[in-house]
């Protein structure tokens, strides 16, 4: 228990003015260990979370506009007062964690002990040496010195995130240093088994396995879990391992999601969507659901089909059908690519008796061999963004001769009519299978990429005599690629929109 | 018991509910194993649309009853899918990262059970499936049995003292960890069985700690080493994929540095790059600089001081 007065501003946002679960939990070990709580909420706050703050823990709550971030919510409290001058030490702290996945205690007994004027749990040397602000501890001294009151001076509700981190975040440390004051770092960035010269990166980020493996670190950043915008490879093992490092309840992580969700009762089109999604990369899965959303309040029913690695992470799972509660979830093995996982989620809708008009066929685009791949899916997935949905649905229900709507750049055509060749690889295999089923078109326009819109009944109509899984059957194992000689994954990516063109509908691009 | 985590395959219809087993703790698995007729493609279907559409909690696993004579027919069709559509939900049980498919049948379910079995392989296969592990259950015992960590549990089978003791430290001494159980369900035999796991479990640990320090380690590195195996599969499929891609490259390359071209989108970046902007005059791209800071794109300031931000945020 820390004997000494000491303070915790605690930052804090949320979109539905709620508080969730994992905050309260780290706000109670907190408390647990002396701080009393001022909880400064840059969104309103709920009257029954309010309450169940201050009943819970010695805490205010206060609420102010949003604007500056975590550091426009601690210069308000400032000029607020709300820190009395016989404290000892005032931490500055946001909701950008969850944890503690570790007792605090022990940490901040060894930290005293170094007798820091203000110290963090990780250095960073991104943007400048600085000690990363999720969670800073100042000396009273430090709190009430000039130096300290001078960053702050800053009007951070005029800045954008990247100069709060400028300007707060990183030119903090800096002034502090720069005024004498010693500061440190729980774990500092040479601690790291990394040796690189390149520095440039979040540690919480970049080094989340190997702090919490060798360091039993604290916490565990939001954003990497909920986000990965960076795609760290292995960001979704972090469930696994603090279920078996830590005693931390894993549930205020997975249950956090269901926050994001945005359902809405009356859907904005008549046409019912179908979403088909393969998803293959664990790197990029997190950043996939939240892309997803988008489409929630169309309520379409989802079919998921997962790689084999995402579909064993139960955590993974939870957190997916909380997102998208009446969702069909799956694993298939890799075969056939995303064809292979769009065909096999397909099967599945006709065996469960899934009707819909519109289906979204859609996977986690990576092109990890192609150096613009992020542009690519970027483009591609306008399909699902905000802004071009009203429209997609709108063309579908207005007109009737559009079969495919895709991104429009994507739209492109390999047939030479004279003769009779596809210019790609795949030309024997396509020429093969146009034959064997049958498939008779004048139009090889395709999806590039194969992320697209389809009517669903046009789909009805071409499988109800082609089996699905036969087809599938026949497609590669494994990540095959089209370079030397062709596969039927990618004659089959081409063929996917002749199923629209071979009965006479056209394609709309946005 | 670490070491034991054994599964107990309940076999039931759909819908069918398992009793709680009474005094339960012994620390096991429980399948729920559904019993479907290999002529019954309704029966597979209900298995798919309960298990997707009704989300019941849990593991689930298929058991195909072949005990009856009239069973004694290859399957039609018409489930050769569906049976792929069910191992591919998450909580298909598997064992050491195999899906685990039984065929319940007289004594090893026999000649026509082995043909269930080579039918399923084969269809699995073709839609990837490479690892299912199959297990006979047969449907008469006459004694005790266990084969591969599969064992039949009827009632009645725990009246001799001691046998099942035997059973379980003869089989987990073998290294066949963990032990499938295969029972009806019936509460009481569940519950039997729970205690008989428990008791056993129990007695290790009195009569052999050393042991079952052992065995946990055993059991640890076996799990460990399965999921690695797994995941090496994985890793292997991707490195074929990139050094596939990396051998294209290479080929490319040399090809098109033998006719004098160059390859790659950077370098077709660059070039785009100096064709349609570092060809241009110095004083027109000046002039350029001019128009980025009366549109208050660049600050002024930059046009004559290297120090000064370039650009406004």
């Amino acid at each position: 228990m820390n004997t000494s007065k000491s303070i915790c501003l605690f930052a804090h946002f949320n979109e539905n003015d709620e508080v969730s679960e994992y905050v309260f939990t780290y706000l109670q070990h907190l408390a647990d260990l002396g701080f009393y709580i001022v909880f400064i909420s840059n969104s309103p706050v709920k009257e029954v979370f309010s309450q169940r703050l201050t009943a819970s823990f010695k805490c205010s709550v206060n609420t102010r506009e949003n604007k500056g971030g975590d550091f426009g919510a601690w210069k308000w409290a400032m000029q607020k007062d709300l820190v009395p001058s016989d404290v000892d030490d005032v931490l500055l702290a946001n909701d950008s964690v969850f944890g503690p996945l570790f007792d605090l205690e022990p940490i901040i007994q060894s930290m005293k002990e170094r007798e820091l004027d203000f110290w963090g749990m990780t250095d960073s040397a991104q943007g400048g040496w600085h000690i990363q602000s999720y969670f800073l501890l100042l000396t009273a001294k430090v709190y009430f010195s000039d130096q300290f009151k001078h960053v702050f001076e800053e009007d951070f509700g005029s800045l954008g995130k990247k100069q709060i981190i400028n300007k707060g975040e990183i030119y903090l440390s800096t002034a502090l240093q720069g005024a004498g004051f010693k500061g440190g770092a729980f774990i500092s960035q040479n601690n790291f088994s990394f040796r690189g010269d390149n520095r440039d990166f979040n540690p919480t980020h970049f080094f989340w396995r190997e702090l919490i493996e060798r360091f039993k670190f604290p916490f565990i950043k939001k954003d990497l879990v909920t986000k990965n915008q960076e795609h760290i490879n292995d960001a979704l093992q972090a469930f696994e391992l603090i279920e078996r490092k830590s005693n931390y309840n894993l549930d205020l992580i997975v249950d956090f999601f269901p926050a994001h969700k945005r359902m809405v009762a009356n859907s904005p089109s008549p046409l019912k969507p179908l979403v088909l999604c393969h998803m293959f990369f664990s790197d990029l899965a997190m950043g996939f659901i939240n892309d997803l959303q988008t489409l929630l309040p169309y309520n379409p029913f989802f079919v998921f089909n997962l790689s084999e690695s995402l579909g064993r992470n139960e955590h993974f799972t939870r957190i997916l059908r909380n997102c998208f509660p009446e969702s069909i979830i799956i694993s298939s093995p890799n075969k056939g690519r995303d064809i292979g996982g769009k065909l096999f989620g397909l099967n599945m809708a006709y065996q469960l008796g899934i009707s819909s008009d519109v289906t979204l066929i859609i996977h986690d685009k990576k092109s990890q061999h192609l150096g613009a791949g992020e542009l690519w899916r970027d483009q591609l997935f306008r399909v699902i963004e905000g802004k071009y949905l009203p429209k997609i649905f709108r063309k579908f229900e207005e007109d009737p001769k559009v079969g495919i709507v895709c991104a429009e750049q994507f739209i492109q055509n390999e047939y030479n009519k004279d003769k009779n060749t596809f210019m790609c690889t795949s030309n024997r295999q396509i020429l093969s299978l146009l034959d064997k089923y049958d498939i008779r078109t004048k139009d090889y326009d395709f999806v590039a990429g194969n992320i697209f819109w389809i009517r669903t009944g046009l789909l009805n109509n071409f499988f109800a005599n082609r089996s699905l899984m036969e087809i599938r059957s026949e497609l590669e194992t494994g990540n095959a690629l089209d370079f030397g000689d062709g596969t039927f994954i990618h004659s089959w990516e081409r063929i996917m929109s002749w199923i629209s063109t071979s009965q006479g509908y056209k394609f709309y691009g946005v | 018991m670490e070491f034991s985590e054994a599964n107990i395959f309940v076999l039931c219809r759909v819908n069918e509910v398992i009793p709680k087993a009474p005094g339960r703790t012994s620390n096991y698995r429980e399948v729920k194993s559904f019993l479907i007729d290999p002529n019954d493609a309704d029966g597979f279907r209900a298995v798919v649309k309960y298990v997707f559409l009704d989300n019941p909690s849990g593991l689930f696993a298929i058991t195909i009853d072949a005990s009856n004579e009239e069973s004694l027919l290859l399957p039609s069709t018409g489930w050769d899918d569906i049976f792929c559509s069910i191992l591919a939900h998450p909580s298909y049980v598997r064992i050491n990262e195999q899906p685990v498919v039984s065929v319940k049948g007289k004594g090893n379910a026999g000649a026509f059970g082995q043909r269930l079995i080579d039918h399923m392989e084969g269809q699995a296969m073709r839609q990837g499936y490479s690892d299912l592990l199959f297990a006979f259950v047969p449907s008469v015992i006459e004694e005790f049995d266990a084969t591969n960590g599969f064992v039949y549990i009827e009632e009645g089978m725990f009246t001799k003292q001691d046998t099942f003791y035997n059973l379980f430290i003869s089989r987990i001494t073998l290294g066949e960890l963990p032990l499938s159980f295969f029972v009806e369900n019936d509460e009481e035999t569940i519950g039997r069985l729970a205690g008989e796991i428990s008791g056993a479990e129990s007695r290790m640990v009195q009569e052999n700690p050393q042991l079952v320090r052992i065995l946990n380690s055993y059991h640890r590195t076996a799990l460990s080493l399965a999921k690695s195996n797994r995941e090496k599969t994985l890793l292997e499929e991707a490195l074929r994929s990139k050094t596939d891609y990396l051998d294209f490259l290479l080929q490319k390359s040399k090809e098109l540095s033998d006719s004098g071209l160059e390859f790659s989108d950077i370098i077709k970046m660059k070039k785009f790059y100096h064709a349609e902007y570092e060809v241009l005059p110095l004083w027109y791209k000046q002039f350029g600089h001019l128009i980025k800071v009366i549109m208050g794109k660049r600050t002024f300031r930059s046009l004559y001081d290297n120090k000064a931000p370039k650009y406004k945020q």
